[in-house]
């Protein structure tokens, strides 16, 4: 409930404010087929940019929640993020080496996309060849050496790029926006997002006995190894299917399971869906802010990190034992 | 039922022991005794499958379970690991029910028979009541019991317990000891690993004396579990004496030396 009062506030607030009245009607009309006497302009502002960008924005926030879900029951840390196997690292290099080869929007999305899968695939690589040391904890070493590594490569091309047209558009794409995102967008997204969710959603309980380690879930009759690869291919696919439209979006995969977690538990049954929610409530919130604040656009990623830090030292210090 | 044969175990690279050889039949208790690293949990790991081992067969009713599927061995053999402490604050319930996790689809969660299972499992130790509470605020002795609850989920017939006695106060550890005695008469083969020697002639059909990754002895308690055994792996002096307890049955205690 509280979602779709979000969502009808959030296609009327911005630079062209519209009246929830107002936004009915021309919604309506467009349903029904019928027309309407306000302003051609409403139709543009409504379907053209504010519904595409509510919609991204929902489906951006649910997708990196459902990541960041899944990476932390996974890696049993409270600090695993979507970005911790590289993803987001990745994409970045991918986008900022699309923006150097002034490659058109799509072609820099894609590259971001296909950059952020194939960095989670050599962490993995790198991983399966060290042996005898606990996989998770290797698997996360080598995500931050990568991640790192990729970090280093942006460097090298921003260094590289063009300082007046091309430099500022990496450095923006690396902030994070839900700017520019139009309905092919849109729909391209969901369906890779979607993609990887059902393999979540159908292994939802497998999740929990992971959770509790390799021995443990091997013990209780768990190919671990196997199920390991399933969600981290989904979750990858999740993160990389985001952050290759907005940019990198930070915290918000990191705090919102943390939240979801307080309010149902650790049962990924119910936390994967949780997380979802209040993700998608949280990115178009503070989209809605990250467009109403100031004059010019502020990026959302900024915003959500403002927000997120704050909110996890608080949890930092309001939790006694870990997890509760 | 469980037949293990010239078993060598350990890591690649680093061998922790060699030809061990023993037998269990169901609704038998084997105790392995030995001293810290001489390598009991390895060898656990390695019987569950956990760890690949490296020389030998480890048979269950006559059959070699090395290329069985992970879940047919977990509905087989479980395992009740060393007390830890977890991650996230599950449920007693919910902890119970990852138990049935080995006789479950890949996409399936538990169904009601699963939770009746689990519940039950909960029942056997007199602890249903704490099904609801969360499993990181436990005490000691109520998480063991969870961990054997969840064990018994699983409906095995072996039973693996790594040191079930251990950071349990003196009323936890007998009230662990009952259990793993009425298990085995419910006809549940049990290999359990021990630091108390005295615990071995109250549960124990069978000792194992453990040193170095191998089995310098094994057979019944009274004649395995001797002053002189206790110092070959100890390196203690300890006596061995004869009481009577409150029902008038006789057992051995351990009384070791320390001025």
């Amino acid at each position: 409930m509280l979602l779709i009062g979000l969502i009808v506030l959030s296609v009327g607030i911005g630079k062209f404010d519209i009246a929830p009245g107002d936004l009915f009607t021309v919604i309506a009309a467009r349903l029904s087929g019928a027309s309407h006497n306000l302003p051609t302009v409403l139709d543009t502002v409504v379907f053209q940019i504010r519904l595409p960008r509510v919609a991204a924005a929902l489906i951006v926030g649910a997708a990196l929640s459902a990541a960041g879900a899944t990476y932390q029951s996974l890696f049993r840390n409270p600090l695993a993020s979507p970005e911790i196997l590289g993803v987001s690292s990745g994409a970045g290099l991918g986008a900022a080496f699309g923006i150097y080869l002034s490659l058109p929007l799509g072609g820099v999305q894609l590259m971001a996309f296909l950059f952020g899968g194939m960095i989670v695939v050599a962490v993995y690589g790198v991983a399966r060849t060290v042996r005898g040391h606990d996989p998770v904890l290797v698997l996360v070493l080598a995500g931050v050496v990568m991640g790192t590594l990729a970090g280093s490569c942006i460097a090298f091309f921003k260094y590289l790029a063009d300082p007046y047209d091309q430099l500022p558009a990496i450095t923006f794409w690396l902030l994070g926006s839900l700017n520019s995102i139009g309905h092919r967008e849109v729909l391209v997204t969901c369906i890779v997002v979607t993609a990887g969710i059902v393999p979540l959603v159908l292994l939802r309980w497998r999740v929990n006995i992971l959770s509790l380690g390799d021995e443990e879930a091997a013990a209780l009759g768990v190919n671990t190894g196997n199920l390991r690869l399933l969600l981290i291919g989904s979750a990858t696919l999740i993160t990389a299917g985001a952050v290759s439209i907005t940019g990198v979006i930070g915290w918000v995969g990191l705090m919102i399971p943390h939240i979801a977690r307080l309010l149902v538990g650790p049962d990924f049954r119910r936390l994967l869906p949780a997380s979802m929610l209040l993700g998608a409530a949280f990115l178009l919130g503070v989209d809605d802010l990250s467009r109403t604040l100031a004059d010019t656009e502020i990026p959302v990623g900024i915003l959500t990190a403002l927000i997120g830090a704050p909110f996890f030292l608080w949890l930092l210090a309001r939790s006694k034992h870990g997890w509760q | 039922m469980l037949t293990v044969r010239q078993l060598a175990f350990g890591y690649p690279d680093h061998p922790v022991g060699r030809d061990v050889n023993f037998e269990l039949e169901s609704g038998e208790v084997l105790c392995v005794l030995g001293p810290n690293g001489c390598g009991k949990t390895t060898l656990f790991k390695t019987v569950l499958g956990l760890l690949k081992a490296q020389a030998g067969t480890i048979c269950v009713n006559d059959e070699d379970i090395d290329q069985w599927p992970r879940q047919r061995i977990a509905s087989t053999m479980a395992y009740v690991p060393q007390q830890h402490d977890a991650y996230f604050p599950f449920t007693v319930l919910e902890l119970v029910l990852m138990g049935r996790g080995a006789h479950l689809g890949l996409f399936s969660a538990p169904s009601s028979h699963d939770r009746d299972v689990a519940v039950q499992a909960l029942r056997s130790l007199a602890i249903e009541h704490l099904q609801d509470a969360v499993y990181t605020r436990l005490s000691g002795g109520e998480r063991q019991l969870t961990l054997i609850a969840r064990a018994l989920a699983q409906e095995p017939k072996i039973l693996a317990m790594d040191e079930p006695t251990a950071n349990l106060d003196f009323g936890n550890q007998i009230l662990v000891l009952r259990h793993i005695n009425r298990l085995a008469r419910a006809g549940i083969a049990i290999v359990l690993s021990t630091h108390n020697p005295g615990h071995t002639f109250r549960v124990a059909h069978r000792v194992a004396l453990m040193k170095n990754g191998r089995f310098l002895e094994l057979g019944v308690p009274t004649q395995v579990v001797t002053p002189d055994a206790l110092h070959r792996i100890y390196g203690v002096d300890v006596n061995i004496a004869q009481v009577t307890n409150i029902s008038g049955k006789t057992t051995q205690v351990c009384v070791p030396t320390i001025d």
